[in-house]
């Protein structure tokens, strides 16, 4: 296990070295001089100057590259050019926020696949299976930002139940934290659940005609033990894979979630630095999610090999 | 072996079986009917649409849905109904955009993945990884951030983020292909690399994609909706059903009807696109399935 674990790691490295690579090639696809349009538009031609030995940009690309990387890996992100504050405190002041959503997403998601994925499965063919599935359909077809602007008119304008907008950190209070939390998370997570469910009951599908499945049957075990303790164990292990895919979308969807909803998360953070052209900020927002990202998937693989050691080395 | 009724169906071409197959799905047909209308719905919306989508009413401003107004009017007073016809035109052309985009760039070096496998393969899919590891919306937020806002650059975006799934699927079938013992025996006859390309793997490799590019038209919608919404895609006067859903989030508690009905349109477009996309897997794969 441990030399799994070692592959795996070593395995990011080249990785992250491409990632890092494409996310410094942002500043080169900026069409023009970048100092002229970082400085804004009645900048004088000092101030110019002055972006531009800040940001290196006389120096060769490949240098200045070098440099950043090492500057990045050293958890030096740069400065805010809208606020001047450093990258990595704004980016870290935010994440709490995004991440509980999308922890509060995955909640979501696998309360509503898990269920739904079990009952279409194990009774594929009938009406309730045709139904799960029409709705999954229309989970995955639903704009996320519509869904969550019809729960707002909904739930939060019309019948005042839920808080439209804000948020509060959990440490404060976990009843207000959920209070809050509970829309964002039921739009960020709809669709991944519609993804889950299809996995599950495909999965159910195929396993409950396997032939263990048929000896717990035929030994008189009753259905609901058979699904719970035989079925399920095997059809949820690709489902934890899915999982780890989803969360890339999960990142990705808190950016129009967080600014339906008001909350300061890293998503409202990109969103808001595209309008402030504060490209080290997006630069740095990009890093952190990815960085989420791969290490969410790490533990995903890591978790597979313990699960189901067919796929570890030898 | 095969059976008499096999062999008439055999000597139709794969194109007519795999068409007669498609007719057969009445949901699959039905939702491409409902995006042949839209389509048409679109592209003569000058004639079809009950008003001009730009004329404003100052005196019926945020009305509700009305014999006059079917969709309500907006915060101009202009007609929802009409504006939501004239989005389609650009709703659909920025999906249909993404999405040969998404060809243009992900295809080429997935044919050359497949073809030529080795350090060149490595290399391509190391890069297609690093790129799929990015939160989509975020790197497309952060691209246009670069690029500048506008609803061409959003697809470029939403072109490259749609790429690495197009170069999967191409180098896998590509990969394919090239072991098949025909392929070997038109490289031991001396064929050229491009004659095979032209003659064996493209053929082959057309349909799997052409199945595709519904389902990823819809996720190209979805996804210029998004970027629309948050004002990153189409820009004034341009309108999207995203956009309109976007502007029309200001009004939220006075109007719902601006958003209900654009992002219905969004909702019930995709649906289609899928349903369709389902529906051509289903028809070719039933056909892979027999000829292996």
């Amino acid at each position: 296990m441990p030399r799994f674990i070692l592959q795996r790691l070593l395995a990011l490295i080249p990785l992250l070295l491409i990632v890092s690579l494409l996310v410094f090639s942002l500043v080169l696809l900026i069409p023009g001089d970048p100092a002229y349009l970082l400085a804004g538009e009645d900048a004088t031609p000092e101030e110019v100057a002055a972006i531009r030995t800040e940001m290196g940009l006389d120096e060769p690309v490949l240098v200045r590259y070098g440099k950043w990387l090492i500057a990045v890996v050293q958890g030096d992100l740069g400065t805010s050019l809208f606020s001047d504050q450093p990258v990595l405190d704004v980016i870290l002041e935010r994440l709490p926020v995004t991440l509980s959503l999308a922890v509060a997403a995955i909640l979501i998601a696998l309360t509503i696949s898990i269920p739904a994925g079990i009952v279409s499965g194990t009774r594929a063919g009938t009406r309730i299976d045709r139904a799960v599935t029409v709705g999954s359909s229309i989970g995955l077809a639903l704009p996320n930002f519509w869904l969550g602007l019809m729960l707002v008119l909904v739930l939060a304008i019309w019948n005042p139940w839920f808080p439209a907008t804000g948020y509060t950190p959990l440490s404060e209070s976990l009843a207000d934290w959920w209070r809050h939390i509970l829309l964002p998370a039921f739009t960020l997570g709809l669709s991944a659940s519609a993804i889950l469910t299809r996995q599950l009951r495909g999965a159910m599908i195929e396993v409950m005609q396997l032939d263990y499945v048929r000896t717990a049957r035929a030994k008189g075990l009753p259905h609901r033990r058979v699904v719970a303790k035989h079925a399920l164990k095997n059809a949820a292990i690709p489902m934890v894979t899915i999982l780890g895919l989803q969360v890339n979308g999960l990142l990705g969807g808190t950016v129009i979630v967080e600014q339906i909803f008001g909350m300061p998360g890293i998503g409202q953070l990109a969103v808001a630095s595209v309008f402030t052209r504060d490209l080290p900020m997006i630069q740095g927002v990009v890093i952190m999610a990815v960085f989420v990202a791969v290490l969410v998937n790490l533990v995903v693989d890591i978790s597979y090999g313990y699960f189901n050691p067919k796929v570890r080395p030898r | 072996m095969s059976s008499p009724a096999n062999d008439s169906q055999r000597a139709r071409s794969a194109g007519q079986r795999f068409l007669r197959r498609f007719l057969q799905q009445r949901l699959a047909l039905g939702c491409l009917g409902f995006l042949v209308l839209l389509t048409l719905a679109a592209v003569f919306a000058p004639w079809v649409a009950p008003y001009d989508p730009l004329q404003q009413d100052l005196d019926r401003v945020l009305e509700s849905p009305s014999r006059d107004h079917w969709f309500g009017t907006d915060e101009l007073g202009r007609d929802v109904l009409s504006r939501t016809l004239f989005a389609a035109r650009v709703s659909l052309l920025a999906a249909a955009q993404a999405v040969l985009i998404a060809i243009a760039i992900g295809v080429p070096p997935g044919l050359v993945a497949g073809l030529w496998g080795g350090r060149v393969d490595g290399l391509i899919m190391r890069a297609t990884d690093a790129l799929m590891s990015f939160p989509p919306l975020i790197l497309a937020v952060a691209l246009i951030a670069v690029l500048g806002p506008s609803l061409t650059n959003a697809m470029i975006a939403i072109g490259i983020l749609l790429s690495p799934t197009f170069l999967r699927l191409m180098r896998a079938t590509t990969m394919a292909v090239a072991q098949e013992t025909y392929v070997e025996a038109a490289r031991s006859i001396g064929c050229t690399q491009g004659w095979i390309i032209r003659k064996h793997v493209l053929p082959n490799v057309v349909s799997p994609l052409f199945v595709q590019i519904s389902v990823f038209a819809g996720v190209a919608m979805l996804a210029e909706a998004g970027l629309s919404f948050l004002g990153l895609g189409a820009q004034p006067p341009d309108s999207s059903w995203g956009a309109m859903v976007g502007r029309g989030f200001r009004y939220l508690s006075l109007a719902p009807s601006l958003i209900v009905f654009p992002g219905l349109a969004i909702a019930i477009t995709v649906l289609a696109l899928y349903v369709v996309g389902d529906g051509l897997r289903d028809s070719l794969g039933r056909e892979i399935r027999r000829e292996s």
